[in-house]
């Protein structure tokens, strides 16, 4: 994001020299060109063509994938510059506009007219200078509000500054499919052309580009913080094994169809797996990315793998080197005399011991950020058991083998387990955590892109173990209070551990008035407790646990060990709600009840 | 290795007598020859290899699917429960130790045998012991508790038959103890005159230090289970958190073993494999003295990195801290073994025969196991990466990339020596290239499962995850194959096979001065050791019709 | 000195064998370390955990039994240095006998040992079902007296192995009629024997003593 930010940035400035700087400086952080990958094109927003005909968005869609340019046609300086970055590329491409792809410009100017469209389409198809080219260009003009439409579908975000009467926009273009899905963004006024033909021919689904192209695609990774295509080197290792596993899967499938259909003469399909082919087209090697930590895990990663590389590499090629030089009978020189050198040794043994610390500092620079959940991160509860998760959030809203999280909000998962250890496992969030039976353990993370992430359960836990799992969500504040709105929440926490605080009985003996002397608990929560052997607790979440699951742990200075065990009794979830309520309980005992 | 004794007999001496020439079933059983020893835990390891792979080939075949169809859940979990107890305790652990050690420990240091051949005879009858109970509590139904045990699912909730599992690993330990012990006392005080510490091949360091590590790990393994196993049997919760005990405890006692276990299994291989790039390159090893202190350090340093297990159970992040900069550190001395074996190649000679393609195999794969197991030290890498296929991969990479290439490697580079015979050279190399090509597809693919988040003892996974375990069953196949072929070839040479003679590498040891097969006291005279280990220069010089190379 | 006849084939000689034999005793001893060492660690771990209640429940031993038992085993361990010094001046009847009043001593700890058992057992403190403690959590007091059992019961068994050993011996010091044979395996078996001690040395105060200093 830092790349395009600046190249917006420096664009900006370049802009705001024309505009002589009326707008304030909110206005112009409001310019920004976001990026709404895999999002839809309004298809059905209704503007003018250059003869000033009423046409679809939509009809440009269809059968080839678009390039879409936001632009307006007297813009002094970066509309031209964008569409002219636009017109060096294509004409560097094999591929044709208006055969292979549309070039639709769309004014985001409503006073636009149609004839200063026409005028835009011929100059640019002129120096475009390819037969046809004329249905390949399109610059549309339209009124305010299919304008918006578009604008925000892709992300494109300026603002119109009546003192100049201009516009301060942000500048790049947009691929979409032919069915009008965003797939890729370029960003600032040159777009290498081998990165649009690749983009085009990646949106066209493979529908037009040559084989070369195709090939070369596999290779190729789009990169969303670059806005280019760049290579993957896992990727090459992807396509040499796709060979392979085309042949084995074409194999079983074949196999298995012969036996299916012995076994199961007509009509009935193949039994729950997808295609073979289906699942190759879906399937990446890189894991989704949805935390701010798993950047910072991935950077260490791709460090090691490039360190891992080269070590495995010089290895490998000295090894393949001397065999070939060194073969028996070879006329390579092989002076006598011993070859242990000392200096070699203690080089190597050094520079890999300074590697390996250096790769140690920062994994546990990064480590110690993922055990130290922020103050202000919102705290869920979750209890594992054979098999399932469930989790309660602070309003009482209970789930079960899901989590609904708020987007680019701290979350803090404090977890225990009603029988055996479990692990809370997210990969996209690059986070786990064992979940201990009558332990409190502790998990947090920001969830920084919206969508739908594996939950797997990742330390053994029995039977159904690989069946542990679920789906975490994350969602727009939009989304998000639509779901929180969605079901009637409970009780909250606090008030369920209210309710159980007087059902269960403990208020019978840890009330003032009570006629037990036991100690009261009145904002007890992170306040040291003396203890019976002398030492001193703090009432942490694991001491209060401990306190009502194993009363006879820890014992309070001054008072007769006499409390009952809840074990068996109270579930870890009602556990976690006394707990909530106790430390909701203010000093002067009133919290609880607010 | 040149001798002042006794000259090597001519290989046409076919009738000599030698260790294997009684047949009674009760000679072997009985027998307290290191020699006979060491083949009776061939054939037996052979055969709970083939148990531990039946198991795996099953969970190969179950995850070319992702729905788990094949098998039940319950099947599964025992399956991969009985492939990681038999692997790694009745097969990795005793492989090279047991079987090339006891071979091959007293003819290398010129010994008649080792220290207390009783002893070692009943270090076989425990670990047979052992390995019964094992095999009963998985013909009576199967344990799925995973070979790590943990608790309280191990001690509480598992059904299955844990205690005897428990019991076969605990007597099989007391066999480890019995040969880690005589293998020390028998380097210590039985080397052949001129013998020292320095002279001796890297083979017998690292059994030195394996065994090491077996008398100091193993009996915490012991006592750990042994806890377990009551606790499931009185039901105290020692190692039950709920029960007011601490599964964190069990934890660090279990790894406290487990670790240097790693070490265990891969230190003979480090030591095979020197043995091999030695004679095949015609070199002493590079900087041997470094390869022979780079075992010490990985002995004594892995004892303090059993924490690295433990980065996500909810142990301090001091601790891991801790634990995660040793691990770093114990890597290093395993690098150092690698740039020397891979320096050892440089102006040498270099023979391409099977021995050394497996050690070059070793070479590749346990470089790529070991850089993979920093990403696994590295924290915060660690924390998305353990508890996943990765972990799979690296450890695979390490045990059966490392381990049994070098096992194999020693096998078919001690076989001449051990059956007199020759195997067919094309099919061994045949099938050193199978397991090689069928390993990687095996386990690379899981690398990636692994960084893209399957969880490990997965019966059914996500879909996006078969192409890679497709992937991976065929390279099973594959590696299937190229063991299947040694076991076939081997057994064909011991009654077709050519002669071997004493010395058909041109080896330097004193294993290669006494004829093949040995005779039963080894050595017909006292052998003298004058000059260091892997003396191939002064040995190319003694035959001029081998210096053609010197030009 | 030694006869001919005494070294194992695959020794070179006398020396070579005691050697080994000597070094093989030191690095089982190790491994016991170990083995008891996992014990310990249990012990030491679960004490810092619950203090109060290990004290507590270690105040439910017989520490006069136990007493007794230390004093049997220290006395046991010095008849066995006086056997060692017999054996090497070749002294055989000294040596058998000072061989037998080890094990006796040494039985005589197992059964005093037994009849605390039976009491324990009676009392209900062995962990299991029927369990019971007055005045403690039994979840946690059990683990003590499970600890206890275990380490005891470990200690015994090795007592009684060496017991064992010590009458096989007493026997082949008689029946010998090369005395110089056995002096290597008497010193050894002494080793062990210290080692036993020591392990007791340990658990007397860990396990009996502990609460008592309240």
């Amino acid at each position: 994001m830092k790349r395009c930010a600046s190249t917006v940035a420096a664009l900006l400035a370049f802009a705001m020299g024309a505009l002589g700087q009326t707008l304030t400086k909110e206005q112009l952080a409001r310019v920004d060109f976001e990026q709404h990958l895999r999002q839809r094109a309004p298809l059905n927003a209704m503007f003018r063509d250059e003869s000033g005909a009423p046409v679809r968005l939509g009809a440009f869609f269809g059968q080839r994938p678009v390039l879409l340019a936001l632009a307006y046609y007297e813009c002094p300086n970066l509309c031209t510059l964008v569409l002219n970055g636009v017109l060096e590329s294509t004409r560097n491409l094999r591929l044709d506009a208006g055969r292979d792809f549309e070039i639709v410009v769309v004014s985001i100017h409503p006073g636009d007219t149609p004839a200063r469209a026409t005028t835009k389409k011929q100059t640019y198809t002129t120096r475009y200078g390819r037969p046809g080219s004329a249905q390949g260009w399109h610059f549309l003009t339209g009124d305010a509000e299919p304008i918006r439409q578009v604008s925000e579908a892709v992300g494109f975000r300026s603002v119109y500054d009546p003192a100049s009467k201009q516009y301060a926009h942000p500048s790049g273009v947009v691929v979409l499919t032919p069915d009008g899905v965003i797939s890729r963004y370029f960003l600032g006024i040159e777009y290498p052309p081998k990165d649009l033909r690749l983009a085009l021919v990646e949106a066209s689904q493979h529908r037009i580009g040559s084989l070369a192209d195709r090939l070369l695609l596999l290779c190729f990774h789009y990169d969303p913080m670059t806005g280019r295509y760049s290579l993957l080197i896992t990727r090459v290792l992807q396509v040499a094994g796709s060979g392979t596993v085309l042949l084995l899967a074409a194999l079983i499938m074949r196999l298995a169809r012969s036996r299916e259909s012995r076994l199961e003469p007509e009509g009935h399909p193949p039994g729950g797996g997808s295609p073979p082919l289906l699942l190759i087209a879906t399937w990446s090697l890189l894991p989704e990315r949805a935390s701010d930590i798993a950047r910072s895990v991935d950077a260490i990663f791709y460090a090691l793998l490039v360190v891992c590389g080269l070590v495995t590499a010089g290895v490998g090629a000295a090894v393949l080197y001397f065999c070939v030089r060194y073969r028996a009978g070879s006329p390579a020189k092989r002076p006598a005399g011993d070859q242990t050198s000392v200096a070699l040794e203690i080089v190597w043994t050094s520079a890999t011991l300074l590697v390996f610390l250096g790769i140690f500092v920062w994994a546990a620079v990064v480590y110690f950020r993922m055990s130290r959940p922020p103050a202000n991160a919102s705290e869920i509860h979750v209890v594992a058991r054979q098999w399932m998760w469930k989790a309660q959030h602070p309003n009482g809203r209970r789930e079960i083998n899901e989590l609904h999280l708020l987007l680019n909000r701290p979350v803090k998962l404090l977890m225990t387990s009603q029988d055996v250890i479990h692990d809370f496992f997210v990969p996209a969030f690059r986070t786990k955590q064992d979940v201990l039976p009558s332990r409190y353990t502790v998990e947090w993370f920001t969830p920084t892109r919206p969508g739908k992430y594996h939950l797997f359960c990742a330390e053994y836990c029995g039977l159904d173990h690989s069946r542990m799992g679920g789906w975490i969500y994350v969602l727009e504040p939009a989304d998000y209070a639509r779901w929180l709105a969605e079901q009637q929440s409970g009780e909250s926490m606090v008030a369920a551990g209210a309710r159980l605080f007087q059902a269960r009985g403990c208020s019978g003996c840890h009330a003032p008035n009570a006629t037990v002397r036991a100690p009261l608990l009145n904002g007890i929560y992170k306040k040291p407790v003396a203890l019976a052997d002398g030492t001193v607790a703090i009432a942490d979440d694991q001491y209060l646990h401990d306190s009502i699951l194993l009363p006879m742990k820890q014992i309070t200075a001054g008072y007769a060990p006499v409390m009952p065990t809840f074990q068996g009794q109270l579930g870890e979830e009602e556990v976690m709600e006394l707990i909530a309520y106790l430390k909701a309980l203010g000093d002067d005992g009133q919290g609880g009840a607010r | 290795m040149s001798l002042s004794a006794p000259p090597v007999a001519p290989p046409s001496t076919r009738a000599e007598p030698n260790y294997l020439d009684d047949h009674s079933i009760r000679s072997w059983l009985l027998t307290t020859d290191h020699k006979r020893i060491g083949l009776l835990y061939m054939v037996s390891i052979t055969l709970f290899f083939l148990v531990g792979g039946a198991a795996a080939t099953l969970m190969r075949i179950e995850l070319l699917t992702p729905q788990g169809d094949l098998v039940t859940s319950a099947t599964y979990n025992k399956l991969f429960t009985i492939h990681g107890v038999v692997m790694v305790w009745f097969f990795l652990i005793p492989s090279i130790p047991t079987v090339l050690g006891n071979f091959l420990l007293p003819l290398m240091i010129g010994a008649r045998d080792v220290a207390f051949p009783r002893l070692n005879l009943a270090s076989w009858y425990l670990f047979m012991a052992g390995g019964a109970f094992a095999l009963w509590s998985i013909i009576a139904g199967g344990v799925d508790t995973g070979w790590t045990f943990y608790t309280p699912y191990s001690s509480t909730y598992a059904n299955g038959h844990v205690i005897a599992m428990a019991t076969g690993i605990f007597v099989a330990g007391f066999g480890s103890i019995a040969t880690g012990l005589n293998f020390i006392v028998t380097i210590h005080t039985m080397r052949a005159p001129g013998f020292t510490w320095f002279r001796l091949p890297l083979f017998v360091w690292a059994l030195y230090t394996t065994s090491l590590i077996l008398v100091l790990a193993t009996p915490v393994l012991a006592i750990t289970l042994a806890l377990v196993a009551l606790e499931r049997a009185v039901g105290v919760g020692i190692f039950n958190t709920a029960m007011g005990g601490d599964t964190l405890v069990f934890q660090h006692l279990f790894w406290f073993y487990s670790h240097p276990a790693v070490y265990i299994m891969i230190l003979p291989g480090m030591g095979v494999t020197s043995e091999l790039i030695a004679c095949f390159a015609r070199q002493r090893i590079f900087g041997y003295r470094f390869v022979a202190y780079a075992s010490v350090a990985i002995a004594v340093l892995g004892f303090l990195v059993w924490g690295h297990h433990m980065f996500v159970s909810s142990q301090s992040i001091y601790a891991g801290m801790i634990f995660s900069l040793l691990s770093f550190l114990v890597s290093v001395p395993s690098a150092i073994k690698v740039f020397n074996w891979t320096a050892t190649l440089y102006r040498g000679s270099i023979r391409f025969q099977t021995p050394l393609l497996y050690a070059l195999g070793f070479l590749g794969l346990f470089t790529v196991g070991g850089l993979t197991g920093l990403f696994l030290a590295a924290l915060a890498v660690d924390v998305h990466l353990t508890d996943t296929y990765f972990v799979i991969a690296h450890f695979h990479y390490i045990m059966v990339g490392g381990m049994v290439m070098a096992y194999l490697g020693g096998l078919h580079f001690w076989w001449p020596k051990i059956s007199g015979k020759l195997y067919p050279e094309f099919l061994a190399k045949l099938s050193a290239l199978f397991i090689f090509g069928g390993f990687n597809l095996t386990f690379f693919p899981q690398f990636l499962l692994g960084y893209l988040g399957m969880p490990r003892r997965y019966h059914a996974y996500a879909p996006e995850f078969q192409v890679l375990n497709v992937l991976s069953s065929a390279g099973a196949s594959i590696l299937a194959i190229g063991y299947i072929l040694p076991f076939i070839y081997l057994l064909w040479s011991l009654r077709y096979g050519r002669t071997a003679g004493p010395n058909p590498w041109e080896a330097t040891g004193l294993e290669w001065t006494t004829p093949s097969p040995p005779p039963k006291d080894n050595f017909t005279a006292m052998p003298v050791v004058t000059e260091e280990a892997y003396a191939y220069h002064s040995q190319e010089i003694a035959e001029p019709s081998r210096t053609d190379y010197a030009r | 000195m030694h006869a001919e006849t005494s070294v194992a084939h695959q020794f070179n000689d006398a020396g070579q064998q005691r050697d080994a034999a000597t070094l093989g005793m030191w690095v089982f001893l190790a491994t016991e370390v170990l083995f008891f060492g996992g014990m310990f660690l249990g012990y030491t771990v679960y004490r810092l955990t619950y203090p109060g209640v290990f004290l507590a429940a270690s105040n439910h031993t017989l520490v006069l039994v136990g007493a007794i038992n230390t004093a049997v085993l220290l006395l046991s361990s010095f008849s066995m240095v006086l056997a060692v010094r017999a054996a090497e001046q070749r002294r055989t009847f000294s040596t058998a006998g000072l061989l037998t009043l080890t094990a006796a001593l040494g039985a005589a700890f197992l059964v005093v040992k037994g009849f605390e058992y039976r009491h324990e057992i009676h009392e209900g403190v062995l962990p299991g079902a029927a369990f019971h403690l007055a005045g403690a959590d039994p979840r946690l007091a059990q683990m003590f007296f499970y600890l206890y059992f275990l380490m005891t019961g470990v200690h015994a068994l090795h007592v009684a192995i060496g017991v064992g050993l010590l009458g096989w011996f007493t026997l082949r010091a008689l029946l010998t009629s090369d005395p110089g044979r056995l002096v290597t395996a008497i010193d050894l078996l002494g080793l062990y024997w210290h080692f036993v001690d020591l392990v007791w040395v340990f658990l007397f105060p860990l396990l009996y003593l502990a609460g008592r200093s309240l």
